[in-house]
């Protein structure tokens, strides 16, 4: 097993890192094509805004690369909160732009009469077992104003109330998605990340 | 249901961690790399650490005893750097934040939020223009206010009144796009005798972004009055932190116990994590 945390140029791929090492878990930052290559799992991070997130991306990677390893050599890939909402088809932060269309859906202004950003710690009510093993409700940290709305809920793996209730966890095949931040959530942020690094 | 937080700062001064009184007596309280250690073990829901020294220079972690890996620090992004590779929860750090390269630093060192003051007074538009590059969850704007004669002035660098209302101030740095609000209460710091829950009543109504106090908690009933008497959802404290043993721990037990919507208490082990497949 070995970890590449893609480097594009959006998130704190050092928190990444960090709580992979307090895990015992060698990653590696970057955005060498050798490197992802060698890569077992690749995990996609992302912070801002949908459109920053994916110039950034089609900028510094080679997007043909990256669809052959995780759509063909179907590698596991954790995409976490921006990087979660870019494998949509669309996004609608800033007007209109087209997502990596991995998982079916698309992301728009979380809609709900509550206080935005969402900020803090919500539980998760899971609905598969695919990502996350507990059957306890765990919480994460979450910072965010728009969501991941799947078209298809065989795609959604566990959603959290905020005025409503919204898609947090998706996966398709092998591509995993999270719109919370498992580095900042301690131990049940930790147990996810452990049960993706296990996943084969 | 979205939980309240409960949220340590951190004041440091020349790298040191110290206590405050009412903006003006300072004391020295320790190492910041341990107590952030202990905050992580505790389950913390989140960690502020506020830079309020008075220049730029040298910062010394105090004492050289503690196993850290240096204790002279040239700039305070070292000292981003060092807690961020300890804590698993998310870190907001403020202080002398004044641009925007600053601020790309400090996040690329590890910080998960940023706090902005006293330039935010100076240029307003500095809030929009840091909300823009980084998104509005990333911008935090740190307000001081005084209470005096029934008013509540805006506070600059901690001293200087400004002719700044606390309400309109806050709902322009809202309408400018910081994600949330920290506001703190002068004549509360320090004096354990609550928060200042008529004005947050108040500011709680005017605002849609959330609002995190401070200024007051002396002891978890602080926090429980504030959860009772007012919508504000995120408590911040600091002196209480370093003088309460497992304060963190101790306050959401006593909330958690009462059926407050907090995160259950809890001690961190990574073996049972790492052992979980």
């Amino acid at each position: 097993m070995s970890v590449c945390i893609i480097d594009y140029g959006s998130g704190n791929v050092n928190s990444i890192k960090s709580a992979l090492d307090i895990l015992g878990k060698k990653s590696i930052i970057s955005k060498n094509k050798k490197e992802i290559e060698l890569s077992s799992h690749l995990i996609l991070p992302g912070v801002g805004s949908f459109n920053n997130a994916i110039s950034l991306l089609k900028k510094n990677i080679d997007l043909n690369f990256l669809e052959n390893e995780v759509l063909t050599k179907q590698k596991p890939i954790l995409g976490i909160c921006v990087g979660m909402q870019i494998m949509a088809n669309k996004g609608y932060e800033f007007g209109e732009h087209l997502g990596l269309g991995w998982v079916p859906g698309y992301v728009d202004k979380l809609d709900t009469n509550l206080r935005l950003p969402h900020v803090g710690w919500n539980e998760v009510k899971l609905t598969q077992n695919r990502i996350v093993s507990e059957s306890e409700k765990p919480s994460y940290y979450f910072t965010h104003s728009f969501e991941f709305i799947a078209k298809d809920r065989d795609n959604v793996c566990g959603t959290t109330s905020y005025g409503k209730e919204f898609d947090v966890i998706i996966s398709n095949k092998n591509i995993y998605g999270v719109q919370f931040h498992p580095e900042k959530s301690q131990k049940d942020g930790l147990k996810l990340l452990n049960k993706f690094l296990n996943l084969k | 249901m979205l939980k309240n937080r409960i949220i340590p700062v951190i004041l440091l001064r020349e790298g040191v961690i110290i206590q405050s009184f009412n903006f003006k007596d300072y004391s020295r309280i320790g190492n910041p790399i341990n107590i952030i250690r202990r905050l992580s073990k505790w389950m913390s829901d989140e960690i502020i650490y506020l830079n309020i020294s008075k220049h730029d220079k040298k910062f010394s972690l105090g004492r050289s005893d503690l196993n850290v890996e240096s204790s002279e620090f040239e700039k305070f992004e070292e000292i981003i750097e060092l807690v961020s590779k300890h804590s698993l929860c998310p870190i907001t750090f403020g202080g002398s934040i004044n641009s925007i390269e600053k601020i790309n630093l400090y996040l690329s060192k590890g910080a998960d939020k940023i706090s902005i003051n006293s330039k935010a007074i100076e240029d307003p538009n500095f809030i929009s223009e840091a909300a823009n590059k980084f998104g509005s969850q990333c911008i935090t704007v740190s307000v001081d206010y005084l209470k005096e004669n029934g008013k509540n002035i805006v506070v600059y660098k901690g001293i200087k009144k400004t002719d700044l209302d606390l309400f309109e101030w806050c709902k322009k740095c809202e309408d400018l796009g910081c994600g949330e609000i920290l506001v703190n209460c002068i004549n509360n710091d320090g004096k354990k005798n609550g928060y200042d829950i008529e004005t947050l009543k108040i500011l709680e109504k005017k605002l849609d972004i959330p609002i995190i106090a401070l200024g007051g908690a002396g002891s978890e009933k602080h926090f429980e009055e504030l959860f009772n008497k007012t919508g504000v959802k995120a408590a911040a404290a600091a002196n209480l932190f370093h003088h309460l043993e497992q304060a963190d721990f101790k306050i959401k037990k006593y909330l958690f116990d009462r059926k407050y919507n907090i995160r259950k208490p809890e001690f961190f082990d990574i073996n049972i994590i790492k052992n979980n497949k």
